[in-house]
Parts: structure tokens; sequence; C-alpha cells
């Protein structure tokens, strides 16, 4: 029942098992909408007889309150008899949405302390009431739906395609790299002040006598300064197409790509957000001779940027906990060709993840980032669904605690 | 030179320009020249160091996010030895904390980039001694 990622389906399926596996006339649940503020119908179904059913349950009326001071389900025979007993004009209420319900038992549904869901019953085909052992089974699975309605909801909350989810991911680590981003930005525009203003003050203190050597001088001093301001503008131009090209959102075309190209663009983005002379990164691969993959550019470029930022981390975690005097944090970029994929391995020597910490990495949301630059949490996550998912390619995680790790991608080789 | 019992000395002001922008360091280094200083430059913190115990320069111009060592490391080692040498902080988008740490250890000011050369120049002109010193014997 928990893989139900279709909040819809899921409550579709819990009505359906109610009415035939259990043999009740009907079923139905009620589904908290923050919106709304109100329980609506989200899903029935009738076994035995005719009519609509009602639309939603309001958030205050006696139903819901009884409910969530009782926190346990009720039985309408019970209540019915003793709202007959008591009189009691809140039973009596109570009794009444019941009735339009045309529940024979009602169920609530919590997630944690709220009440999420309400389950109405109808009455057993048989004739018989509900008894305390029904109550008790019901009991346990109200937990499990609590549990599946819980999945599904987040799933429904996410409510996001792939690509929106790599570019909200894209679009928090640029935040980070904003830092380093508007550094190099600003730099340039600083030596475009001052290349300019040195030219500027050369003009003006030749303005009054110029010899035909002077001219020749200041000609000279001028060309200089103007060649420098235009390799400043192109400088600037570079770093802001290497943040395009990062923003960019992948093109759905799978083409041919230079697996070199990616990470060359992976390491230009990635010096943003980090200090990339504290790293040593070494190719262990022929540019020239090592295949292309078959892929998107875009996504790739994702993928080998959060590999080296997660192998960054990592070695800056050990050099600073570890006091190793000789400690050098050397990422490596292993490329071969197997087969028809080329197997691309990103092996770092930082901290190494825990043995119990491995299979969670690629959940959402999980890090073991202790730094302030933690970011979201989805890297392992969103790289696991481009290999795997869009690339058809495989990802494999091999690592040792405070000796290293080996991120192993495997991706098809371009035809042709 | 002697003139008149009285002895004229040239004295040039000595400027170190510490950055790791190589531009940053030759279109100074141009402009400050021109005004009868004598200009020196250094790409990094140790490079300055060795300037600064070499030469004794009357003021440091100082960039705060450098590679190598930054700004705040280089005035810490500096003034293990000298307490009293001028530096002007120049920096990007600086916090709090480096402008303290950097209070704290002593400097002139702070200049935020970028800026332009004319406003360099009346910083540093108005820090720098006059070039002529004249001295009766």
């Amino acid at each position: 029942m928990g893989k139900i990622k279709d909040l819809n389906k899921l409550l579709n399926m819990i009505v359906y098992v109610l009415t035939h596996a259990i043999q009740i006339e009907h079923a139905l649940v009620y589904i908290y909408d923050q919106a709304k503020k109100k329980y609506i119908l989200g899903a029935s179904k009738r076994k035995t007889g005719q009519g609509q059913f009602i639309e939603y349950i309001e958030k205050e009326s006696s139903l819901v309150k009884y409910l969530l001071e009782k926190k346990n389900s009720l039985i309408f025979e019970e209540i019915n008899q003793r709202s007959l007993d008591t009189n009691d004009s809140i039973l009596i209420q109570v009794i009444q949405i019941i009735i339009s319900l045309e529940g024979a038992l009602v169920v609530p549904i919590y997630i944690d302390q709220d009440l999420t869901a309400i389950i109405v019953m109808g009455k057993k085909e048989s004739g018989k009431s509900y008894t305390d052992d029904d109550l008790a089974v019901f009991s346990i699975l109200a937990n499990q739906t609590a549990l599946a309605i819980e999945n599904a909801m987040f799933y429904e909350q996410m409510n996001l395609t792939h690509e929106q989810l790599f570019q909200a991911e894209k679009m928090a680590t640029i935040g980070t790299m904003a830092d380093g981003l508007s550094h190099q930005i600003n730099n340039r525009f600083h030596a475009l002040g001052f290349i300019a203003g040195d030219a500027l003050d050369t003009i003006h203190l030749n303005q009054k006598e110029l010899s035909a050597d002077k001219v020749k001088e200041v000609m000279t001093e001028l060309e200089r300064a103007f060649v420098r301001v235009q390799d400043n503008v192109v400088q600037g131009g570079e770093i802001v197409q290497g943040l395009l090209r990062y923003t960019r959102k992948g093109e759905a075309g799978f083409v041919p790509v230079d697996i070199e190209s990616v990470l060359k663009s992976a390491i230009e983005m990635v010096q943003f957000k980090i200090k990339i002379n504290e790293l040593t990164i070494i190719r262990d691969y022929d540019a020239l001779t090592i295949p292309k993959i078959k892929g998107n550019f875009t996504q790739l470029q994702e993928v080998f940027f959060n590999l080296i930022d997660n192998g960054y981390d990592a070695m800056m975690q050990r050099k600073n906990e570890a006091n190793e005097a000789s400690y050098q944090p050397t990422l490596i970029v292993h490329v071969v060709k197997e087969d028809g994929f080329a197997q691309i391995v990103f092996e770092d020597n930082g901290m190494g993840v825990k043995d119990e910490d491995l299979h969670k990495l690629f959940t959402p949301f999980f890090t073991t980032k202790l730094s302030s630059k933690k970011g979201t949490g989805l890297g392992l996550y969103v790289i696991r669904k481009i290999v795997e998912d869009n690339h058809h390619g495989q990802v494999e995680m091999i690592s040792k605690y405070m000796n290293g790790t080996q991120m192993k991608l495997r991706l098809p080789i371009a035809i042709g | 030179m002697t003139f008149a019992g009285m002895t004229m000395e040239f004295y040039m002001a000595k400027l170190l320009i510490v950055d790791d922008e190589s531009d940053i360091r030759e279109f100074a280094r141009n402009f400050f020249r021109k005004r009868q200083i004598e200009v020196f430059i250094a790409s990094g913190g140790r490079q300055a160091l060795s300037i600064i115990a070499n030469e004794n320069p009357d003021l440091i111009l100082l960039d705060v996010r450098m590679e190598e060592m930054t700004g705040i490391e280089v005035l810490r080692e500096l003034r293990k030895n000298n307490p009293s040498v001028k530096v002007i902080m120049v920096s990007g988008v600086e916090d709090e904390e480096t402008i303290n740490e950097a209070n704290a250890l002593g400097v002139i000011g702070y200049i935020h980039k970028p800026f332009i050369l004319e406003e360099l120049e009346k910083i540093v002109l108005a820090q720098l001694n006059d070039p002529i010193v004249i001295r009766k014997d």
C-alpha cells in the first residue's frame, strides 16, 4: 500500500478493499483539504444501495470535534444507544451526521496529531454489528492507511516533474554560488575601471604638449589599455555564459556528448561555489580517445557538478576534522570503455560514508553535510534520476569511512 | 643636491599594491608612477610580506580576498613585526567579521570595489608624504 504515489488511486483502493474484502455495503474516505478547511470526499464505493454521498464534512462539525476528543473509532449503534440514554445534545448532533453519511462505523486516520482523514463504513452485508475485534483490526489498518496517505500526499505536494525538480535543485545551488559569482564579476568591473582610469589619466596629463615621440608613447599605452579592456569584457562574458549554460533547462534532445566538455563545464561552475584551488583534480583518461556518451549536456553537467561538489565537501570535512598533516584533497576522474558503456568514476579521498548511512543517501532531502552550505539534499537523488531514468545508465557508490568514496557512473556510448 | 646651504632630498613615497588581479597591479602601478611614487606590486601574501620587510613601504593597499593568503592573514602576519605601517584594505563584499578583525589589527580604512582610480588617488595622496623633503643643514 505504501508504494502507491497517486493519492487518488490510493483512496480508491482503500474503499474498494473495504467493500470487497470486508463485505460491507459502502465505504467512504474523507480527506482534509488545507485550502478549503474541510474534509472532502476523496473516494467512495457503494456495493449495495443507491444514491450520492455527502461531498464534505465541516472541520467545525460535531462529528469531527467528537472524533478529535475520543481519538477512537465510533460504532454507530453504540453511540446511538448512548445518546438515547443520556439525551446529550452533542451526541445527538454527532448521530445525525453519521446517519447522513449512512455510516455504521467511523474510523479516524491520524498523521502525528492531525486528523488527516475519516473513513466511513456502511453496515456489514451480513447485517451483523461491528465488534471490538473488528475495531482492533481497523485500528491497525488505520495506522497503515495513515502512512500510505502521508506518502501519497508527500508525492502529491511535491507534484513536480523531474525537470522541475532538477531546476529547483539548480536554483538552490546557484544561491550558494552567488558569492563566488558576484566576486568574479565584480572583479571584472573593478579591472575595467582601473584600466580605463589609467588610460584617461594618460590622455589628460599629455593634453597640453604632444611631441611626435610622446604621441607614439601615449598611443602605445592606450592600445595596451584597450586590449586589456576587451580581455576583461571577454572574461566577464564567459562567466555569464557559464552561468547561463548551467541554468538552462535541459532540452529534450539526447545527442552525442563529449565527456571532457561536460567535466570542464562542471568544474567551471563549481569554482563559484567552492575554492577550487584547495582541490587537486586528476584526469585518468585521454580526452582524445574516450568515447562520446549519448545524453543531455545540461543534465550530465548537473550530475558531474553534484559529484564534484559532494567530493569536495567530503574532503574538506576530512581536512578540517582529521588533523592529518600531509593530507592532500584529491579527486580523480577515471573513464574507461566497457562494452557499449562509458564507465566514469569520481574518486575522492574524503571522509567516506558510514555503512549505516549508505543506503539512505539516495533518498530525497537526506544529507550528511555539516557545512553551512548544505544545499537541498537532493543531489544524489537527482543524480540517480538523471543517470538511471533519463540516460538508462547506472549509478553505484562505494565508500569506506575515513578513506574515500567512489561514485561510479555507467552511461551508454553514442553510436555513430 | 645642495643649494644655498640646504640639502634637498628627493624622497619618493613608497606604495605597495597587493592584489591577485594582474590588471589591477599593472594599471594602478602605471597611474601612481606618473605621480612620482615608487610602486611595488605583489600578487599574494608571501610576496607582499617579503617586499614589506625589504622596502618598508609608506602605504599598503591590501586586497582582502586572495587565493593564497587572505588579506586578513597577511595583515595579521604583518602586525607581528610592524604595528604601525599604514594599511588600507580593498574589499569586494565583505562581512562584518572581516571588518572587525581588520579594525582590531589596525587599518587606516576600507575601500569597496569597484571604485575608480580618481577616488583612490585622493585617498593615497592624502596618506603619503610630499616627495621632496627639505632639510636645513
